[in-house]
């Protein structure tokens, strides 16, 4: 987790991803932020992030990010 | 089928007649019945195109349900070692499933839509080797095709994707395909927007009818107030391309006429919806309070933006492709040059596409590109433009620099839009050039008095300031329903005297042609 | 709920009501000669005071150009109107009669045939400068109604709600539009167009010579003047046939079809065209656009012998005594005084 944080504050610094529950329906980040993100978190956790779970509910909060790629490694 | 005319009234009034007689669980039937009516009416035999992408989208999704459930059963008997191979054999049979869907979707809407101008420019290639050319057909388009392409597509991708769970309803689906206030314009929505409300039956709230009634007069109001006086002046300046600042008007003009007639068009398409219980997706969100493109794209025509940010930049960008040469451009690059590399690639596709959806001619895939060249500057230029700001100790959250975002995306976009309107991309860079130039014309000289500006003035200001309440988040319709009845009547009283006095429409008095000429 | 209903129905009633009581506004005021006063004489008439008339004129252009009821006053105290409408076919014709008939019933109507044979439309022009300014009514309905001027549902509720034909001269109202909406002023001429142009007839020797032609009665056409006899004859109206001299829609041939017919029908028919030596009348000065129609001069010939003809032929009154028509004498006193300053080219 602490990983995933460091990960977004580098791709988008000045946000508190600690806190924030609301970064998609706000607009705090964009279309192409997920798209570095994404790009980020497969290198870092050695994944192959899949479109099905680009979805607003995934990315609205950093919890809910982590969440996702938890279950990705697993299955 | 035209939206603005009796018989349109006349249908959607029989229509919405016949839903509520019904019983509830069978109104889903004559939503499809008067939809295909309503198809037939416009393109008659043509129909069977859209039955024909109904049905394959209805077989591709059944059957990939039917290998997920194989799946689910045999995969429990599968050795380890063996359930990569055996789970990468199951995605392909499904992605072969996906392609031939799209390829036969596609197909016929390039075949129809595409086809004259592909083999136009084959053509002008074989000339240069004088080969004799090809013969080309020019097609009548199935209504809507564009639209209910896309939806269909989006239909089979997200069973696909697993978002959804294929319907075993032939009825529901093609319901879905051919609503009929979605065929002329759009919204292009998914079918977890709109399937399930458009089948299960609504009950007959007076409140519905309100609401989608006053959706319609306001539509009305739009086009034919604001969009054809607009236009008046539009069709004439674009005839013509005359020099300076007559011609930037015509521009300007010209993306008021394009707003208010689309996004007239939508009102009337929801408030139709409406009628019926059913809720249709938003295309338009207060556009010019964008502060950039990107965002402007997210308020402008919204669906169409969402379905090509979901099924063709997010598809792109996370590819295996564009991740790994991402990867290798973020290791020996500046971050901020990287994540340009790693958008650019899929972005292209985006406003490629985008251009070319828009119509076939090299015109509009210019048009396309224009936006992506204006994205991809904005990207590069960010880090230095923050710069800037934080020197001259601007904040981005500053009345004043939002104002001037959004006055900075406008005129990028009434530029774009004069790209759109004009004949072609030639024609379209000497009009530019000559906006440089000063010539001798009036704007009064273009079929606009005073007054019809001054209409048009008012309703820009109207924009503004409604555009304001609604970027704060208050509702004008719910403060409208709060009023007494008196003024709601009066608000409906205006709005209908308006159309009929301020409407173009039927002939105009031109007082010459009626002083004492034939017997 | 009955209040909501109420309130709909109100809501109705109150934007058709503001439609149809703005739409004069927006009709053109055809008050100008360019346009033949077409305004002054439909409104005129309808200023008359009700059964006031004695004569109605009825017709064409012609017949507004071509008679001069002021003269019919001053010398035998007749109270008479034209009552007309231009490039009128017989179907308006037949209308025009009947709405002229709900508030007047004259002893006699004369009625100029010149478009008898005509059997296209008049331009969009003409059945508007006919219809705008007629009162709504039920004859007014039936006209329009009439598939014979094949009006579209839009034209039909355009004849209702003129509004919706006109309404793009918002941006060009004027202060007379809005003074002259409302009201009926009396017409002075009593719907005579005045002009003191002079353009003679070129080819005044030899348009009514040809003894060859034939020229026959449409069907289309003869059914409304028949509508137009039996109307006259229910209502005890005498009525005369005529055709004021017009060079370019006139012949011999016209003139037999129209004899027979008259004949048929028992009734006068004076074809003022083979009167012209009885007249003294002058091609070279008496028409205003060579041929085509009069001028007040070629109007004062032809009036001239309608009086004697209708003086000795019929029995007239002469309402000069009659305290009810004392205005009359008023509206001669400025319709002379407009005449000679016609004349004098003020």
């Amino acid at each position: 987790m602490k990983q995933l944080i460091e990960i977004l504050e580098n791709i988008k610094p000045g946000v508190d991803f600690k806190k924030e529950k609301h970064l998609i329906d706000d607009e705090i980040i964009d279309s192409f932020d997920i798209v570095t993100i994404v790009s980020q978190i497969n290198e870092e956790f050695d994944i192959d992030f899949p479109v099905t779970e680009i979805m607003p509910e995934n990315f609205n909060s950093a919890e809910a990010l982590y969440k996702v790629i938890t279950k990705i490694i697993n299955d | 089928m035209s939206f603005l005319t009796i018989k349109y009234a006349l249908f959607l009034f029989i229509a919405i007649l016949i839903y509520y007689i019904f019983p509830k669980k069978y109104r889903w039937i004559t939503l499809l019945i008067s939809s295909y009516i309503f198809y037939y009416i416009s393109s008659k035999f043509l129909t069977i195109f859209l039955l024909i992408s109904t049905i394959t989208i209805y077989l591709a999704g059944l059957f990939i349900n039917k290998i997920n459930i194989s799946e689910k059963q045999l995969s429990k008997n599968i050795k380890p070692e063996e359930k990569k191979q055996y789970k990468n054999n199951i995605k392909k049979q499904k992605r072969l499933i996906v392609l031939l869907t799209i390829i036969i979707n596609f197909g016929i809407l390039g075949v129809l839509k595409y086809s004259g101008f592909a083999l136009n420019n084959i053509n002008h290639l074989l000339s240069i080797f004088n080969t004799p050319p090809m013969p080309i057909m020019t097609f009548v388009l199935p209504l809507g095709i564009s639209y209910y392409t896309l939806m269909a597509l989006s239909y089979v991708v997200d069973v696909y994707r697993g978002k959804l769970k294929a319907t075993k309803n032939f009825g529901k689906l093609a319901l879905y395909l051919s609503f009929f206030p979605q065929m002329i314009e759009g919204p292009i929505s998914k079918f977890d927007q709109t399937a399930k409300s458009l089948y299960e039956g609504h009950k007959f709230k007076i409140d519905n009818l309100i609401y989608g009634i006053s959706l319609i007069i306001l539509g009305v109001f739009k086009k034919l107030v604001i969009a054809d006086r607009a236009g008046i002046y539009v069709n004439n300046i674009f005839k013509t391309t005359p020099h300076g600042l007559p011609m930037f008007l015509g521009a300007i003009l010209y993306t008021l006429q394009i707003y208010a007639e689309f996004s007239g068009c939508m009102d009337i398409v929801l408030g139709s919806g409406k009628m019926f219980g059913v809720n249709l997706p938003e295309n338009f969100k207060r556009p010019f309070f964008s502060k950039s493109i990107q965002e402007f794209w997210r308020r402008w025509h919204i669906t169409l933006g969402a379905w090509i940010k979901d099924y063709i930049f997010y598809p792109i960008s996370l590819s295996k492709l564009n991740m790994k040469t991402g990867s290798f451009f973020k290791k020996h690059l500046p971050k901020s040059l990287a994540k340009f590399l790693i958008v650019a690639f899929p972005l292209l596709f985006v406003w490629l596409y985008n251009g070319i959806w828009h119509g076939a001619s090299f015109k509009y895939i210019a048009y396309g590109l224009y936006y992506y060249i204006l994205i991809m500057i904005g990207i590069l230029l960010a880090p230095l433009l923050l710069k800037i700001r934080t020197k001259l100790k601007i904040n981005q959250e500053n009345i004043i620099y939002k104002i001037y975002e959004m006055l900075r995306t406008t005129l990028f976009v009434v530029i774009g839009m004069m790209l759109f309107r004009s004949h072609s991309l030639m024609t379209f860079i000497k009009s530019f050039m000559n906006l440089f130039k000063k010539g001798p014309i009036n704007i009064m000289d273009f079929g606009l008095k005073p007054f019809d500006f001054i209409v048009l003035i008012i309703y820009i200001i109207a924009l503004i300031i409604i555009g304001i309440y609604q970027e704060k988040g208050i509702v004008i319709y719910d403060k409208i329903k709060k009023q007494n009845i008196f003024i709601k009547y009066l608000i409906y009283f205006v709005a209908i005297i308006s159309i009929i006095i301020l409407g173009i429409y039927g002939k105009g008095y031109d007082t010459s042609s009626f002083i004492y000429g034939q017997f | 709920m009955i209040k909501k209903i109420i309130s709909f129905i109100i809501f109705i009633i109150v934007t058709i009501l503001t439609l149809y009581i703005i739409s004069p506004i927006f009709i053109p005021k055809w008050t100008k000669s360019e346009d033949n006063y077409i305004t002054k004489i439909v409104r005129g008439y309808y200023a008359e005071k009700d059964n006031s008339l004695d004569i109605l004129f009825m017709g064409n252009s012609d017949m507004y150009r071509g008679m001069m009821p002021i003269y019919l006053w001053n010398e035998y105290g007749i109270a008479s109107y034209s009552y007309t409408s231009s490039g009128q076919r017989m179907w308006t014709a037949y209308y025009v009669l009947e709405d002229a008939l709900r508030s007047q019933n004259p002893d006699i109507i004369v009625f100029n045939v010149d478009s008898f044979n005509f059997v296209n439309h008049s331009s969009e022009s003409c059945y508007r400068k006919a219809f705008d300014n007629m009162q709504l009514s039920l004859t007014k309905l039936k006209a329009i109604n009439d598939p014979i001027y094949e009006f579209s549902l839009f034209d039909k509720l355009s004849f209702i709600f003129p509004v919706l034909r006109y309404h793009s001269r918002i941006s060009e109202l004027t202060k007379e539009d809005f003074k002259e909406a409302y009201g009926y002023h009396t017409f002075e001429t009593k719907g005579q167009d005045m002009s003191a142009d002079i353009k003679p007839f070129e080819a005044k020797d030899i348009y009514m010579e040809n003894r060859y032609e034939t020229v026959a009665f449409p069907e289309k056409t003869k059914a409304y003047v028949n509508k137009i006899v039996n109307l006259c004859k229910k209502k005890d109206i005498k009525l005369i046939l005529v055709e004021l001299p017009s060079g370019d829609s006139w012949s011999y041939a016209k003139n037999q079809t129209m004899t027979k017919y008259a004949k048929e029908k028992n009734l006068p028919f004076l074809d003022f065209n083979l009167l012209l030596d009885e007249m003294d009348f002058d091609w070279n000065h008496d028409t205003a656009d060579g041929g085509d129609h009069l001028n007040i001069y070629g109007a004062l010939k032809v009036t001239k012998y309608m009086g004697k003809y209708l003086k000795e032929n019929y029995d007239i009154k002469d309402r000069r005594k009659d305290k009810n028509y004392a205005d009359w004498f008023e509206t001669s006193k400025i319709y002379n005084k407009n005449r000679k300053n016609l004349i004098n080219g003020v």
